[in-house]
């Protein structure tokens, strides 16, 4: 997936919207798992999934490539949706990922994956109070497994920005961790 | 003798302290830079908690039909257009009652006009 064949294919969807749908399916599936990791329930992932396509293909006429990956263009506008999802809800986002690890652990012994659900759920838990960059780094990071070139290139930060921080966020999970698990909250 | 005890006990007392200093230290040094195998720990455990999830095949196919048919109508210059927003409907309306008024309030003029006249 390199960015020349995304070039010629955002070209062709400049001159003719139905070669939109080319850049839908090599996208959608990593949109989508970004969204559903910041929204946390499949219905929201579902419509801002549909409400970020729809503004790509009504707005591909102004894309100008400015040499960040077209992935890049896509990603703030999700990230414009999901924020504005947040702030008029004005809640945190409820990651119901208990099903999906439940699944992976579903042959293991029971005690295993009770021990092994609450600690994901402490964690999910701890992941939602972190400051909404560095959530979305680790979204970024493990859920679409980008290098920190382009986190950065997608937070608009130095490769060496990304990596600290998420040295520093990956310090203060463990840290919040060992807090709860001393019950201090 | 007494000399010498007092000495003992305040160096003893020293060492307590510096012993007490040294943990404390050494806590917070730990604190600050932990080992890299409980980094690591965090950064799997985080790995599972965000586990990549599959986009639902329904749900994928469907958008994928939509957004075609958008690009339809988008290319065929069909594209509905964007609805005004309330504002828009408000200034219509204020200009068209500040037009009637202005009409009303020239015909009453001109009728009173006209009567003192015939008077």
């Amino acid at each position: 997936m390199s960015d020349c064949d995304d070039r010629a294919l955002i070209e062709a969807a400049q001159k003719d919207p139905l070669a939109f749908g080319a850049l839908y399916e090599r996208y959608v599936d990593r949109i989508y798992n970004y969204i559903f990791h910041r929204v946390g329930n499949v219905y929201d992932a579902e419509d801002l999934t549909s409400r970020t396509f729809f503004r790509a293909l009504s707005h591909l006429a102004d894309y100008q490539d400015q040499g960040y990956p077209f992935s890049a263009w896509l990603y703030r506008i999700a990230h414009n949706l999901v924020a504005n999802w947040h702030r008029d809800r004005s809640r945190r986002p409820v990651i119901a990922l208990d099903e999906i690890v439940a699944r992976s652990l579903s042959e293991q012994h029971p005690e295993v994956v009770t021990e092994a659900r609450a600690t994901m759920r402490l964690l999910r838990e701890i992941i939602r109070t972190l400051d909404p960059v560095r959530q979305e780094l680790l979204v970024l990071k493990f859920a679409e497994g980008l290098s920190n070139a382009e986190i950065g290139k997608i937070l608009g930060r130095s490769e060496g920005a990304i990596k600290s921080l998420y040295h520093r966020t990956l310090l203060q999970l463990r840290e919040e961790m060992e807090k709860r698990e001393r019950g201090e909250r | 003798m007494r000399i010498q005890r007092g000495i003992l006990e305040r160096f003893s007392g020293l060492e307590e302290r510096f012993v007490g200093y040294r943990e404390r230290l050494l806590r917070r040094f730990a604190k600050r830079s932990p080992a890299p195998e409980h980094v690591a720990e965090v950064e799997t455990a985080v790995g599972q908690a965000l586990a990549p999830v599959r986009t639902p095949p329904d749900f994928r196919r469907y958008l994928g039909q939509n957004l075609a048919l958008a690009a339809w109508r988008k290319g065929a210059g069909l594209e509905v257009e964007r609805f005004r927003p309330p504002r828009f409907w408000l200034a219509v309306v204020a200009i068209s009652a500040g037009v009637l008024a202005t009409i009303a309030t020239l015909l009453i003029a001109l009728r009173v006009r006209s009567n003192s006249v015939h008077e």
